[in-house]
């Protein structure tokens, strides 16, 4: 069956819509700041792409205008009463439903599909209604046994859009982006019309930067614009930060029969783990193995590859580990397929990171041009890779990586949509 | 895409009644209750007070005793996993590896399988000592302490005990969790080339917080039957009040007919299909509608007739609005044939293990179909004159089983059941 992708939506600290963010970024903007909503922690990253001061009555009006008066009501309703991080999953789902013209060419709703991509999301409310509990118990959450829950994210979902076909959540750190693309392909083989997947925001608590701080996992740094920089030889850590996404997912034919315009074609999307749960210790052969049989997968070899969008999230082990894979994966071809590594500017989402990475590829797809890799200066010279710098190029097929925590790997590969059914 | 029949070649359980699986069959027919007053989860300041409680085991001698019995380096790595582990999450561990030794693997059997965890939101009694932690001096936030909150982490865990570099993966939705992942374990083998899959059903490590949660939902028993544990969690009993939370994790090997046979080894049953629908609904309103039509579609793509069903494992969670919309939905999808299979309520007996329920009860529905035997529902005292199918009231039954549903619905709308099959 050909899967293809027939609407993205995204917020990120660079933009919520992907062209908007593309521009942003072959334009040299970052999207790191400071995390409006969290204090600095003894070893937490100062730093990070903040979206707590995001305006979502704004952008619920926004939305809310585009969609069937009983959907934006529910939105309006839902956004109100759910925690923060809810609200920016219902927000991503409705602008990806309306783009894949789910309002106006609908699927029939006991066939559509709602996937989570993303575990343990909700930290930082977590951590607020730990601090009431201590205090009174009483006057926590009266929802607090639903609002904690990872699956409320696709449930709350699955309310906005109606959708009454197979529910349920994924996770894989973060490789849960591309995981729950997987999970999607996976239903439509078994009969749903469509798949809204979603990755929500991942709401880090104080208590998370302060154990990531501590893992080594995240940079020192203080310096916003530049501590964020993909296979340059001065990295020293991730840059944490908020972005969500939601992509609709269907079959070809399908989405051809509802005269939908796909965006791109979903190839193939292959997982893995590295059998070690202790990092960092990224196992680039693994990695090798999966990038090779992913394109397999899809019926490509390395020679139509185009581009590598790298998970590369500004890591000395993991950085070095991904650049080593796709060194040995792509072989004499490494000359030719561009790499580019999104986190430089926008830092990583956590187990959105590969969702919104999806939503950019297929935005450079179309437009057949390149963003390039935000403070790569001087490259990591165990790294012989072609880093792409901003620019227009030829770009039919990608690959999109994601590596989570704990050694589990997961690859999409996407080919753009060249109206070739 | 592989369309053999796939198998249960291995399974195992840990609940409050047992860590065997026959020890847990026996408990159930003799009617024992898992539930007492929780001795591991401090409820000074919340209304729970009892549950199934395994959070104060000592889990080293089962260690020593699987160690001694695993493949050899199934067996190093695990103790040096449980080095590592905290309490639940090593519990899950040490219930993959009793099901491994039931389904015979060797190690580089093993080494093939893909890995699914059942559950999520698992660890929150240790995010919540962390808060408290930090919240007293800004500080004692061990490097591991996320690493270990991560849910995606005990799939990796998992992995690496078995040696296998396969898909490893946490599926969830809510009390549904079990029977969503032997969904995703039937597609890892039928569309992505899995040799066999491992399915835990994971251990909810709950916490003070947490249970107050539930509490103020209204979901939990916590005004009737304190001072006696055992007859607290009733379901479609007139007076049953909500459903009583417990420790416990299951896991089922699952792997296509063929190689289970050409290994030697023993299926347990088949896994014929599992549906999953949604109520469009984050709240917590069970839904007949929703129920039913998950209910025909594992039986249409198990390709079982709803004739052919003798038993129903019930969700049944002890809930005043939940057992009776289950019953509807079964005699809407199943029609008059309702009458004629029998339901137990296992949570009944073991409480509500979360997470784990669909797995855990799926093992223990098909022990009771090999027995030939289904146990009683627990505390019926006063049949609710709403229920009008036969729900085993009275104790065991004698009953051949030819064909089963193991019903799980979660919150925010998750319906899901798996048929399984009596092997011939």
């Amino acid at each position: 069956m050909r899967v293809v992708i027939t609407g993205v939506g995204l917020i990120t600290p660079l933009g919520d819509d992907a062209d908007a963010v593309l521009d942003a970024m072959i334009a040299g903007q970052r999207g790191i700041g400071r995390f409006a909503n969290l204090q600095q922690t003894p070893h937490g990253a100062a730093i990070g792409g903040d979206l707590s001061a995001y305006d979502v009555p704004r952008r619920v009006a926004a939305l809310r205008a585009l969609a069937p008066k009983d959907v934006g009501e529910r939105l309006s309703r839902l956004v109100r009463r759910s925690p923060w991080s809810v609200g920016l999953t219902l927000l991503v789902a409705i602008d990806a439903a309306q783009r894949a013209g789910l309002f106006e060419r609908p699927v029939p709703l006991e066939d559509l599909a709602v996937i989570g991509a993303g575990n343990n999301l909700g930290a930082r409310y977590g951590e607020e209604g730990f601090g009431r509990f201590a205090k009174e118990p009483d006057y926590i959450d009266a929802l607090q046994a639903v609002h904690m829950l990872d699956t409320n994210h696709a449930a709350s979902v699955s309310e906005l859009l109606g959708a009454k076909g197979a529910i349920f959540t994924v996770g894989a750190a973060c490789a849960s982006g591309n995981l729950g693309l997987r999970a999607a392909v996976d239903e439509l083989v078994d009969g749903a019309a469509a798949a809204v997947v979603v990755a929500p925001v991942y709401d880090y608590a104080a208590t998370t930067l302060e154990a990531l701080g501590a893992m080594g996992a995240t940079t020192e740094s203080r310096d916003a614009a530049h501590a964020s920089r993909p296979f340059d030889a001065a990295r020293d850590g991730f840059v944490p930060s908020h972005g969500a996404a939601a992509v609709v997912v269907e079959p070809l034919e399908r989405a051809l029969a509802r005269g939908v315009v796909p965006l791109a074609e979903l190839r193939a999307v292959e997982a893995s783990s590295d059998a070690c749960h202790r990092p960092p210790k990224p196992d680039p052969e693994e990695q090798a193995r999966l990038f090779l049989r992913a394109l397999a997968r899809g019926g490509h070899s390395v020679a139509e590859l185009d581009l590598v969008s790298a998970h590369a999230a500004s890591t000395p082990a993991g950085d070095l580990a991904e650049g080593q894979a796709l060194a040995r994966a792509l072989g004499d071809e490494a000359a030719r397929v561009l790499v580019n590594a999104p986190k430089g500017a926008l830092g990583h989402a956590g187990s959105a990171a590969s969702l919104i990475q999806l939503g950019l590829v297929i935005a450079q797809l179309r437009r057949g041009f390149v963003h390039g890799t935000a403070n790569l200066s001087a490259p990591d010279p165990r790294v012989p890779l072609h880093f792409a710098d901003a620019g227009p190029r030829s770009l039919t097929l990608a690959l999109n990586n994601a590596f989570g925590l704990a050694g589990l790997n997961c690859v999409s590969v996407l080919r753009r949509w060249d109206g070739e059914a | 895409m592989s369309t053999d029949p796939v198998v249960v070649s291995g399974m195992a359980l840990h609940t409050p009644l047992s860590e065997e699986l026959m020890g847990n069959l026996a408990a159930l027919m003799a009617g024992r209750s898992a539930i007492t007053p929780w001795r591991s989860i401090d409820t000074s300041r919340i209304y729970a007070k009892i549950g199934g409680d395994l959070g104060d085991l000592d889990l080293s001698p089962a260690l020593a005793e699987l160690s001694a019995r695993l493949p050899p380096g199934i067996s190093a790595r695990l103790q040096r996993l449980a080095r590592r582990l905290p309490h639940m999450p090593l519990l899950g561990l040490l219930t993959v590896a009793r099901a491994v030794l039931d389904a015979g693997l060797e190690e580089a059997e093993a080494a093939e399988a893909h890995v699914l965890i059942a559950g999520a939101n698992l660890s929150d009694r240790l995010m919540d000592e962390g808060f408290a932690r930090y919240g007293a001096t800004r500080g004692g936030i061990e490097a591991s302490h996320e690493l270990y909150l991560l849910d995606s982490t005990l799939a990796a865990c998992v992995s690496e005990l078995l040696g296998s570099r396969g898909p490893a993966f946490v599926i969830n939705g809510a009390c549904a969790s079990g029977n969503l992942a032997l969904l995703a374990g039937l597609r890892e083998l039928r569309h992505h080339g899995a040799k066999r899959v491992i399915v835990l059903g994971a251990p909810s490590d709950v916490s003070p917080r947490g249970l107050h949660g539930f509490a103020l939902l209204g979901a939990l028993a916590i005004h009737h039957f304190q001072d006696e544990p055992a007859r607290a969690s009733r379901p479609w009993d007139r007076d049953r009040e909500g459903f009583v939370p417990a420790h416990g994790c299951g896991v089922m090997v699952l792997e296509p007919r063929e190689l289970c046979a050409a290994r030697g080894a023993r299926a347990w049953a088949e896994l014929c299909g599992v549906g999953v629908t949604s109520d469009a609904n984050h709240l917590t309103l069970p839904n007949e509608e929703g129920q039913a039509r998950a209910i025909t579609l594992a039986l249409q793509r198990g390709g079982v007739a709803a004739e052919e069903l003798d038993f129903v494992s019930a969700h049944a969670t002890s809930t005043p609005a939940g057992d009776l919309v289950e019953l509807a939905a079964l005699r809407a999808a199943l029609g008059p044939h309702a009458e004629r299979v029998r339901l137990n309520a296992p949570k009944s007996l073991l409480g509500h293990t979360l997470n784990a329920s669909a797995i855990v009860e799926g093992v223990l529905a098909v022990l009771q179909m090999n027995a030939d035997t289904l146990h009683g529902s627990l505390n019926i005292d006063n049949l609710d004159p709403g229920v009008t199918l036969d729900v085993c009231a009275a104790g065991p039954v004698r009953q051949p089983v030819w064909a089963l549903l193991n019903n799980a619905f979660g919150f925010g709308g998750h319906n899901t059941t798996s048929v399984f099959r009596r092997m011939p």
